[in-house]
């Protein structure tokens, strides 16, 4: 009995698939359903950037730890848990930023 | 440099461009050429039901543009578009609890005797249909290992890029594949003994 040889199982695999699908206004179709690219001008991405620090800011300054923290950095005496905590705040403000970066892209 | 390096240097050009540009009528181009093929991919793994294969084509190029910045050109663009392809109809699978077209038609198909020496090999119409009764009788794996490696001409390597599966994976699926079709067809292949295959 006679088995199909590699090549004639291959050949006969090819022959039966049709590759060469008509484009019939598919490809239009496709163009029409693109979502259009939001690109933003360049300049929003530094102010954007800016008014998150200037909010930031704003948002930390009556904070008394903050205060405590600025008052012994100024007098070059900053002790650890002030900047743990000064850490704490700027690892959560930048992974805030890359996250919304991300999002945005 | 063979037809299918330079194709794909073509592609990798165009994704450059059109990424560069934000231009989609170079990734237009890139969707006329890339098509056929993918659309045909889709239609072989929902057993041909060329609208869902056409939604989910559609839903392929859509990914495709949302993506293309991460496009690295590690591997040809065609096996990137396949790859999403691929993932579509998985998706598309799941949705359905596991269950397309193409399982149900393969469930049926095992209650079926293949009736492959009956005047088969005279009309090569009637041996694709064979040849697609038997491909139903594969398990999904082995019927994709077999699309994407032998149909689609893709290497080994590249299948594995695809089907997220491990090379030596891919080449058991290939065999075994095989293997299971040369024993499907074989009464064809007793029938038609000295028929010319080239």
């Amino acid at each position: 009995m006679t088995q199909l040889s590699d090549e004639q199982l291959d050949d006969l695999l090819r022959r039966s698939f049709n590759a060469a699908v008509p484009d019939d206004g598919f490809s239009s179709q496709v163009m029409r359903a693109l979502p259009a690219r939001s690109h933003g001008p360049e300049w929003l991405l530094p102010v954007a950037v800016l008014l998150g620090v200037l909010l930031a800011w704003l948002a930390l300054s009556p904070s008394p730890l903050w205060q405590q923290a600025a008052r012994e950095w100024l007098s070059a005496n900053l002790h650890a848990s002030s900047m743990l905590v000064c850490a704490l705040m700027l690892g959560s403000g930048l992974l805030s930023c890359v996250w919304a970066m991300e999002e945005a892209s | 440099m063979d037809d299918g390096e330079a194709r794909a240097r073509v592609d990798a050009a165009l994704v450059e461009q059109a990424v560069r540009r934000g231009d989609t009528r170079i990734f237009e181009i890139l969707v006329r050429r890339h098509q056929g093929p993918v659309r045909a991919q889709l239609r072989r793994l929902l057993c041909n039901d060329p609208a869902m294969a056409d939604d989910l084509a559609q839903e392929t190029f859509v990914l495709a543009w949302r993506k293309l910045q991460q496009f690295r050109g590690d591997s040809r663009f065609a096996t990137w578009l396949h790859r999403i392809a691929h993932t579509c109809f998985l998706q598309y699978q799941r949705g359905r609890g596991g269950k397309t077209q193409a399982a149900a038609q393969s469930d049926s198909a095992e209650g079926e005797a293949l009736d492959f020496g009956v005047g088969s090999g005279a009309d090569p119409q009637e041996l694709g249909l064979d040849l697609d009764v038997a491909l139903r009788r594969l398990s999904a794996n082995q019927r994709a290992a077999l699309l994407y490696c032998v149909q689609l001409g893709m290497s080994h390597e590249e299948a594995a890029q695809v089907l997220d599966m491990p090379l030596g994976s891919v080449k058991t699926h290939v065999a075994r594949g095989k293997a299971r079709l040369r024993e499907l067809l074989h009464d064809w292949a007793e029938d038609n003994d000295n028929r010319d295959f080239r």
